[in-house]
């Protein structure tokens, strides 16, 4: 008969018990179970289950194997004394390794807080859980795009018409308007809001009503620009007068000062207006459902889903399409506010700054790589220094020191420097790295994390990632030696094996991956600088101006001058400004990008003809009924003869008298998309634009801006020259690239000191046997080749495969990301290589210098 | 007497141990107890009253013979020291030493 006890409870009884004492008590237990099982089978088993927790005794259960339990502060204390005194023995080893780990740190810790204050940007608003931005897809051509804008009127009608909604907000941009202060015009943008505003968002008000909206003519402005209108004082009830796009000029009086809270708020505002100044703007009759409002946020009540109102959607929805067929409404959706800026990148005429999820993936992978690259320095240097320290880890094996123990021991000198070079990173960090990133980029990174969980989790996870990548690997194989054969001198230091040569050629394609990835993207930003425009844009400048009378007046001062080669005006303008239109011809309709011009405004830009003609000024029906088109426009269209085809658009019938070559009018990264031109009276221009001879542009700008307050006494002088039409593009673009190039730098330093580190070390090791060589007759350049040899062919190998790695990727970016190709240049590669030689000889320069300075004696001497 | 002080349950588990020898074993001695004092005791109590006995010295221990109803595990079986059976004799002494100085008058329950 074999009747066994539950099993569960039989294996916990063996698992917990003393092997000294199991045997008794498991017999017992059995004979229990035995003896109650011939009386009562589930009782036995009860019984027996009892037993085995009543046997869960602290004397029966198992203790671990070790003897030092008591022992282990004064041995955890001895290890930091022991470690503390290794880092002061090798002060130069140990300051390239923390410093490697600190900058590489530093970088995480920048990243890091970008992306954390990024993915927690509008987390101030007290009723942030209830708001929801109101999305609209459109559809534009065969595509359905997001919108930011919804439309004007859906906003009151769902809080009007849905319990759900507690209130809502509209957002409409104003313009950039030229503002007044007594002499001074600055210009500014200014958003129309509804009254609702600070209900719905907790932006915080400095001074004045806690209603500041609710008078048509208030204006609300924020802090900063309250200082630099006003200085320090007070700014309640001073008069701003704004002219508006129709040329009407009106007071407002600021009613309050608002914090923009310009850390933490995704959107930046600094003036806003009741939103009732766009519909006077507008006419109150044109306010239809085919009206347009920027943003519309609804704060719902407590406990409601925007799915609520999910159903009435379809009936605005199609109030929309009737009145507006041209952008059809599709759907509405709805975004929690704390996802707006998450999602902004991919919201056409979103207000929050955005920042494309692929940049940020990019740059945390990179800067990972630094981290890593980092450890793996660390783990080579460590390994390479066993050499020096094979006796005590002999030694204290030999005194009974267990495995366990040298790990411990290693992990703990470990974890000493990884705390250090964390408290240096985090210096680095706060003094340099993120003053830096602020500078370059458009948002402030403050230096606080979002909250001390997220802190805590942050520092805890690096420096046990630092800690265990760094040191597992070196601490493992040190403590596996054999003890004896270490003290008898056998044991060979493992410089040699192919493990640690793979560890070092992996260290090196790493950091020829990040180099030359990041020169690679640097050298994009180059490309980008030196593309051409399609025209030119030297000398050439442009003002934005309003109304004719002002054309005129510009008209009548620069044709005066010698200097000036050639003025125009213009409604749109290249890199200014331009209007979607929808072309149709026989064949196609299409989305174009449509620059109504004056005559001259071509030969002014330098815009390059193809084939045809020019705009005319003395061809009556050039003014009426002609058009240019780019050759993206032709291509588009699918014509081989694009000349005197017809087009129509706006209602009006054109005909294309030339074509001009495709010329740059958004950014270099974007697709070159079809555009028209054509010909507009002069009471609609809205720039003027104007090409000296070369290097008298200044000239020509000085002059009109300083007659700009007679012609213009109520505007801003807004003039620029052509070439900063996309700086923005290229403010970012620099910033991007000198970030890459701070990336690359630090990859480049951290190889170097990886590489400085180890050689030296692995050449002290050999000082002896170079001795001897030079005792024996062998010359500085046999030595130097000995000594640089096994290291160049690592690193050379490890250049191939990096470089190939880095090209791939880079290429693999290219084509996901940019639409036109480019090139790859091969200069990083000869930078990159170059360096790494150079830092190379130099180390083993100065162990070579080493060897032939110092008398052979002293290094074979000592034992 | 110091030293050799014994709790109430460790004297009754010594006190069997010596009763049941050569057979003393912490399911004999539990089983023991229930019949003659009638104190029913849990196992792993008397595990660690005969394991505290035996850490003070007052017993010693051997492994017996494997037996079938213990699934071929051996018996731990105990057995009484020379200071065992001191610190026996000593409270039995201590008890009939107390015992006998009750005057008799005490022990009368006549009415007066």
């Amino acid at each position: 008969m074999s009747v066994k006890p539950p099993r569960c409870a039989d294996k916990f009884l063996t698992w917990y018990c003393r092997a000294d004492l199991l045997e008794e008590i498991q017999g017992d237990a059995y004979e229990l179970f035995k003896r109650t099982h011939q009386e009562n089978q589930s009782k036995a088993k009860r019984q027996f289950v009892w037993n085995v927790f009543r046997f869960f005794r602290l004397k029966n259960i198992k203790r671990s194997k070790s003897n030092y339990s008591n022992n282990a502060i004064s041995m955890l204390k001895s290890y930091f004394i022991s470690g503390f005194r290794n880092i002061s023995r090798n002060v130069t080893y140990a300051t390239i390794n923390i410093a490697g780990l600190a900058i590489a740190i530093a970088c995480c810790i920048s990243i890091f807080l970008l992306i954390d204050s990024f993915y927690n940007l509008d987390a101030f608003h007290k009723n942030g859980a209830r708001i929801y931005l109101l999305m609209s897809k459109v559809k534009i051509g065969d595509e359905t795009e997001n919108w930011a804008r919804t439309p004007y009127l859906l906003g009151p009608a769902l809080k009007d018409e849905n319990a759900s909604v507690e209130s809502m907000v509209r957002i409409q941009k104003m313009g950039d308007l030229s503002i007044r202060y007594e002499t001074h015009v600055f210009n500014e943008t200014l958003w129309g809001v509804d009254s609702t505003f600070f209900d719905v968002f907790s932006y915080p008000i400095l001074q004045g009503s806690s209603n500041p909206l609710s008078n048509k003519n208030n204006i609300v402005i924020s802090s900063e620009k309250a200082i630099q209108y006003f200085g320090e004082g007070n700014a309640l009830g001073k008069e701003l007068s704004v002219k508006f796009s129709d040329n009407k000029i009106q007071t407002f009086i600021v009613s309050a000062v608002a914090d923009n809270m310009i850390d933490k708020s995704s959107m930046r505002f600094t003036f806003l207006i009741p939103i009732s100044n766009y519909e006077d703007q507008k006419g109150k009759n044109n306010i239809d459902w085919a009206a347009w409002a920027r943003s519309t946020f609804v704060l719902l009540k407590d406990q409601h889903h925007p799915s609520d109102f999910a159903n009435s959607l379809t009936s605005y929805q199609k109030l929309q399409n009737e009145a507006n067929p041209r952008f059809e409404l599709r759907d509405v959706e709805w975004i929690p506010l704390q996802e707006v800026s998450a999602r902004s990148y991919d919201i056409v005429d979103c207000l929050s700054w955005d920042l494309h999820p692929v940049t940020l993936i990019v740059v945390s992978i990179i800067v990972l790589f630094l981290l890593l690259l980092a450890c793996f320095n660390y783990m080579n240097v460590a390994i390479a220094s066993v050499s020096l320290r094979l006796k005590e880890i002999g030694i204290r094996k030999v005194i009974g020191g267990s495995k366990r123990q040298v790990i411990l021991q290693y992990m703990t000198e470990n974890f000493m420097l990884c705390s250090l070079a964390i408290v240096s990173g985090t210096g680095i960090a706060y003094f340099f790295m993120v003053p830096a990133f602020n500078s370059l980029y458009p948002i402030n990174v403050p230096f606080a994390f979002s909250s001390l969980n997220t802190m805590i989790l942050f520092f805890g996870g690096t420096l046990l990632f630092t800690t265990l990548l760094s040191g597992a690997y070196p601490s493992f194989y040190v403590s596996s030696f054999n003890s004896l054969s270490i003290l008898k001198g056998k044991e060979k230091f493992g410089g040699k094996s192919l493990l640690s040569k793979t560890m070092l050629g992996l260290q090196f394609v790493i950091s020829f991956t990040t180099i030359i990835f990041s020169l690679l993207s640097v050298s994009n930003r180059d490309y980008f600088k030196k593309k051409d425009w399609g025209y030119q844009q030297q000398d050439v400048a442009y003002i934005p101006i309003h109304g004719k009378e002002q054309f005129f007046a510009l008209r009548d001062l620069v044709s005066q001058q010698k200097n000036v080669v050639a003025y125009a005006g213009s409604e749109s303008h290249i890199g200014g400004d331009d209007e979607l239109t929808n072309v149709q011809s026989p064949e196609k309709d299409i989305q174009v990008n449509r620059f109504p011009i004056g005559f001259n405004y071509i030969e002014t830009m330098g815009i390059h003809l193809k084939e045809g003609r020019l705009f005319n000024a003395a061809t009556e029906s050039d003014k009426q009924t002609s058009v240019l088109v780019n050759e993206a426009f032709v291509k588009k269209m699918g014509w081989s003869d694009p000349l005197d085809r017809q087009v129509t658009f706006n209602g009006g019938t054109y005909f294309i008298i030339g074509v001009v070559y495709n010329f740059y009018f958004k950014d270099f990264d974007k697709i070159l998309e079809p555009a028209l031109l054509n010909i507009v009276s002069e009471d609609r221009y809205n720039f003027f634009v104007v090409k000296s001879t070369v290097g008298t542009l200044d000239q020509i700008t000085g002059l009109i801006q300083k007659s700009w307050p007679s012609i213009a006494p109520d505007d801003a002088y807004l003039g620029h020259s052509q070439q900063e039409v996309f700086r923005s593009f290229y403010h970012d673009t620099e910033s991007d690239s000198k970030i890459m190039y701070f990336i690359s730098l630090i990859a480049l330093a951290l190889a170097c000191m990886g590489l400085f580190g180890l050689i030296s070390y692995n050449l002290s090791r050999r000082m002896k046997e170079f001795s001897i060589r030079k005792i024996f007759g062998a010359g500085i350049p046999h030595i130097f080749r000995l000594m640089s040899q096994e290291y160049m062919i690592i690193v050379l190998a490890a250049f191939m495969i990096g470089s190939a790695i880095g090209y791939y990727l880079m290429a693999q970016l290219h084509e996901a990301v940019y639409p036109d190709k480019m090139p790859l240049p091969q200069w990083p590669l000869v930078l990159t290589i170059s360096m790494m030689v150079i830092s190379v000889l130099l180390t083993v320069a100065s162990q070579v210098y080493r060897v032939v300075k110092e008398n052979p004696v002293d290094t074979l001497r000592s034992e | 007497m110091k030293g050799y002080y014994l709790g109430e349950l460790e004297e009754l588990v010594l006190l069997t141990v010596g009763v049941l020898f050569p057979e003393a074993y912490g399911i004999s001695v539990m089983d023991e107890i229930e019949t003659q004092v009638g104190r029913s005791l849990n196992i792993s109590a008397v595990h660690s009253v005969l394991t505290r006995l035996e850490d003070k010295g007052f017993l010693n221990s051997k492994m017996s013979d494997p037996t079938e109803e213990r699934g071929g595990r051996r018996k731990r079986i105990f057995l009484l020291t020379a200071a065992g059976k001191r610190a026996l004799e000593e409270s039995n002494e201590v008890r009939n030493q107390l015992y006998n100085q009750i005057p008799k008058v005490a022990l009368q329950f006549k009415l007066v």
